[in-house]
């Protein structure tokens, strides 16, 4: 029949156009406000350490990234620390297996390479992979071939565990203080994203913390004060590089995150225990919230109209 | 006056023996593909019962149609708001029970059971899960009454009725019945047109077909809750809605719908109406005693020259206006008021009327023998069997009066009828009978010839259509696409295998 009709019919509908934009807006704000939260999360950093790709032509840089990455767990000549001494390393081992195993500790060690195996289980605590590409490595070695004493055999290895110290009332450090800064009640100094973001101890909060890195219960027994200070300080692991190299943590917040650790290393089992069960019971708690809020949001829903009838029989 | 036409259908229920060819034959048309097992776009229900999907009528539990809220008609499903809120998770849909579990039979185990002592048989298997299934539900599972205890007893219409009533009404010896087949009823004011989210429901400007574009729908189903009549289906395969197309690619082709082309009682009859389209908002609004009268009083007579010219000027063409004059529904709704919407209540104004059905006689048996002598013939509308109350809730939106009305014009016809050609009632009476109708002798033989002896044409005036010029319009010069395939169409059609 008519044209306008059909036209009428088929009309241009505005209300459809402008769901469509008021949805498209919402999608954009969420959106933004999502990227926005993991950016405060990251701090903004990208996840690159820009001081050390792509500069590693330089034999100077071993110092550098030695200094950086491995002076935190590993001496030349002074004793072992986390790891082994590694005065005279390049003359016990083979040079290719010790740049394997600085660039992919992990993947040695999960190959079951013997002495990897056996480095392991003297130590305890298996080497975390720094990043550290093979230019890098060879630079590595030839400072700790340089550093090293000129005659070092296998028998001279210092061997003597160079003891953790633990806090006294005198070192400055406030177990309390640490807590803060651990949970991020405190911020750091310079804008560092809280450790909890990333790591759980024991007991910390009831629904712990972030399960990203390393549960950090253990670290001081295992890496003793010095350990931990160095590792504090010189932030070597790829991540913590990105998130604390713009925003170093400061002496003081160092020195109360020590605190802290030595605090919750002894407390730590029971603590556990405990908040698993709070867990639980949070999550039991939630669940039935959800359900009885969903229950009476949709009361009046409709449920089986035939069923009802069959079974209520006649009336 | 915004003159639009309308197809418009008749049934008339005293006609209609329940074989449910009407649905056999639409469903071997429309609905016997993957995805569409559950759908009856046309289907038979035994009244008093529950219907398909049970208890469809129970707007308390549905929330399909309008409802009068102050001054404003407003879906019963909810505001704008609460619609949107309940967009993922729609709490008013019926489930497949309310339906049925859709099945077919192992019939090759007929073929392929290994020897034994019993005969092999074909067990039911449902279509959904492929396992065997224990029949509880089908979409005529209360045919003639058939678990009446369960559901004619809970028919939402026997609820004005007196529980002795009720008890009267299935006492074996008063246990009366009558079918009600039903099909879109292609309302002015749809519940599914109203509530749909994305606006892919629409009603054709020619002919005022309620169709659910396949491109638009994003299976939301809201169409299937607000439709009171829940003829809108959701097809699981496609993920889109469906429903009742009054089969307009025949009616193009100058057919009737299958349903009207199969029926065997004839009792359905389809033609055009006009109406004014500026008075539908008013009209919804009425009180819902008034609501069948402001329904007539929408249509428009297609003989006055005043709606011609308006028509006209709408673009409805001269064989429109006269199929119009001709049309069977305009006569059975306009012109002798005997044929009805169902359940005007809902306010959607369906395009469906129902002739209600008179019913047998009453009689009484004494000694085995079947009695009739004892009361008039035919009784009176007032001792029917089926009280008054239980008619008017389904047709006249609880106004017992347009009930009575039509039932005594009907009751006229028949009297009028056994008197001129059986003889078995008085002329007198049946004069007086016509005279309390309000009818003249003249009238009823054209009733009683519509009703009893209509040709093929006289049940089914379809104007043309006139696709070729509508593709005209459409297109502009059809020398463009000359040596074209097809008439520009935006995809090309989909080949069966």
């Amino acid at each position: 029949m008519t044209g306008d009709k059909r036209e009428r019919a088929r009309a241009f509908r505005p209300g459809a156009v402008w769901a469509g934009l008021v949805s498209t807006v919402l999608v954009l704000i969420l959106g933004v406000a999502f990227l926005g939260s993991t950016g405060n999360r990251v701090s903004g950093a990208t996840l690159q350490s820009p001081v050390f790709f792509g500069t590693y032509s330089q034999n100077g840089n071993g110092g550098t990234i030695f200094e950086q990455k491995c002076r935190a767990c590993h001496t030349i000549g002074g004793g072992r620390l986390v790891g082994p001494d590694l005065d005279g390393v390049a003359g016990r081992r083979d040079k290719d297996w010790i740049i394997g195993f600085i660039v992919t500790p992990d993947q040695v060690i999960a190959s079951g390479d013997p002495a990897a195996t056996q480095l392991l289980k003297e130590y305890g605590t298996p080497m975390p992979n720094l990043g550290v590409s093979e230019h890098e490595a060879e630079d590595v070695l030839a400072y700790i071939k340089a550093e090293s004493s000129d005659q070092a055999s296998p028998a001279e290895v210092k061997t003597t565990k160079v003891q953790p110290v633990l806090i006294s009332e005198g070192t400055g450090g406030d177990a309390a203080r640490g807590r803060d800064i651990f949970t991020g009640s405190v911020s750091l100094k310079n804008g560092g994203a809280a450790c909890i973001s990333c790591h759980n101890i024991d007991g910390i909060a009831a629904l712990g913390g972030g399960a990203v890195a390393k549960n950090l219960t253990a670290s001081y027994s295992n890496l003793g004060e010095s350990g931990l200070k160095a590792i504090l300080e010189t932030t070597p692991f790829p991540l913590m590089e990105a998130i604390y190299g713009p925003r170093p943590l400061e002496d003081g917040e160092v020195t109360q995150l020590i605190a802290f650790f030595g605090e919750s290393a002894g407390a730590g089992q029971e603590a556990s225990d405990q908040s698993a069960i709070i867990f639980l019971g949070i999550g039991i708690a939630g669940l039935l919230v959800i359900v009885i809020l969903l229950q009476t949001i949709w009361r009046g829903r409709l449920s089986g109209v035939r069923q009802t009838l069959v079974k209520g029989g006649s009336k | 006056m915004d003159v639009r036409a309308q197809i418009a259908t008749t049934f008339h229920l005293d006609k209609c023996i329940g074989c449910h060819t009407c649905s056999l034959a639409c469903n071997n048309l429309w609905t016997s593909r993957p995805g569409t097992e559950y759908m009856w776009w046309n289907n038979v229900e035994t009244k008093p019962g529950t219907g398909y999907p049970t208890l469809w009528e129970d707007q308390d539990k549905y929330r399909g149609g309008w409802e009068l809220k102050g001054n404003s008609l407003r879906p019963r499903l909810g505001g704008r708001v609460g619609m949107l809120t309940n967009l993922f998770y729609n709490p008013y849909l019926p489930a497949m029970d309310d339906y049925y579990e859709p099945w077919t039979y192992q019939y090759d185990h007929l073929f392929n059971a290994p020897q034994g002592p019993d005969q092999p048989t074909a067990r039911p298997i449902s279509k959904v899960t492929g396992q065997y299934l224990d029949l509880e539900a089908g979409p005529n599972w209360d045919d003639d009454l058939g678990g009446s205890p369960v559901y004619a007893r809970n028919d939402v219409n026997l609820a004005k009725l007196t529980e002795t009533e009720q008890q009267a009404l299935f006492s074996i010896e008063q246990k009366v019945f009558f079918y009600l087949p039903r099909i879109c009823n292609h309302c002015l004011n749809p519940g599914c047109v109203g509530v749909c989210p994305s606006g892919a429901i629409y009603k054709r400007a020619e002919d005022g077909v309620v169709l659910v574009s396949q491109e638009k729908c994003r299976g939301w189903r809201f169409c299937v809750s607000g439709c009171p009549y829940k003829k809108p289906y959701y097809n699981w395969n496609t993920g889109k809605s469906e429903k009742c197309i009054l089969c307009y690619p025949r009616m193009e082709t100058g057919q009737a719908p299958a349903c009207f082309h199969s029926c065997v009682g004839r009792i359905r009859y389809i033609g055009v109406l006009l109406y004014d389209a500026d008075r539908i908002e008013e009209i919804t609004k009425v009180p819902e005693a008034e609501l069948v009268a402001a329904q007539r009083s929408l249509i428009l007579d297609p003989a006055d020259p005043e709606v011609i010219a308006a028509a006209k000027k709408n673009g409805i063409d001269d064989e429109w206006l006269e199929a119009a004059r001709k049309s069977p529904t305009y006569k059975f709704v306009k012109e002798w008021e005997v044929a009805l919407p169902l359940h005007s209540e809902f306010r959607t104004l369906p395009m469906l009327f129902y002739i209600p059905p008179l019913l047998p006689v009453v009689a009484t048996t004494e000694n085995g023998n079947y009695n009739v002598a004892d009361s008039e013939f035919f009784g009176s509308i007032e001792t029917s069997r089926i009280p008054i109350q239980y008619m008017a809730s389904l047709f006249s939106a609880g106004n017992e009066e347009i009930i009575k009305k039509a039932l005594r014009i009907l009751w006229a016809v028949r009297s009028s009828q056994q008197a001129s050609r059986v003889g078995l009632i008085d002329e007198d009476v049946a004069a007086a009978q016509l005279a309390e109708a309000g009818i003249t002798a003249e009238i009823a033989e054209e009733i009683s010839r519509l009703t009893a002896l209509p040709r093929v044409a006289d049940r089914y005036v379809l104007p043309p259509y006139h696709r070729e010029m509508a593709i005209e319009e459409l297109t502009g010069d059809t020398q463009q696409h000359k040596y074209e395939v097809g008439f520009g169409s935006t995809q090309s059609p989909r080949r069966g295998p």
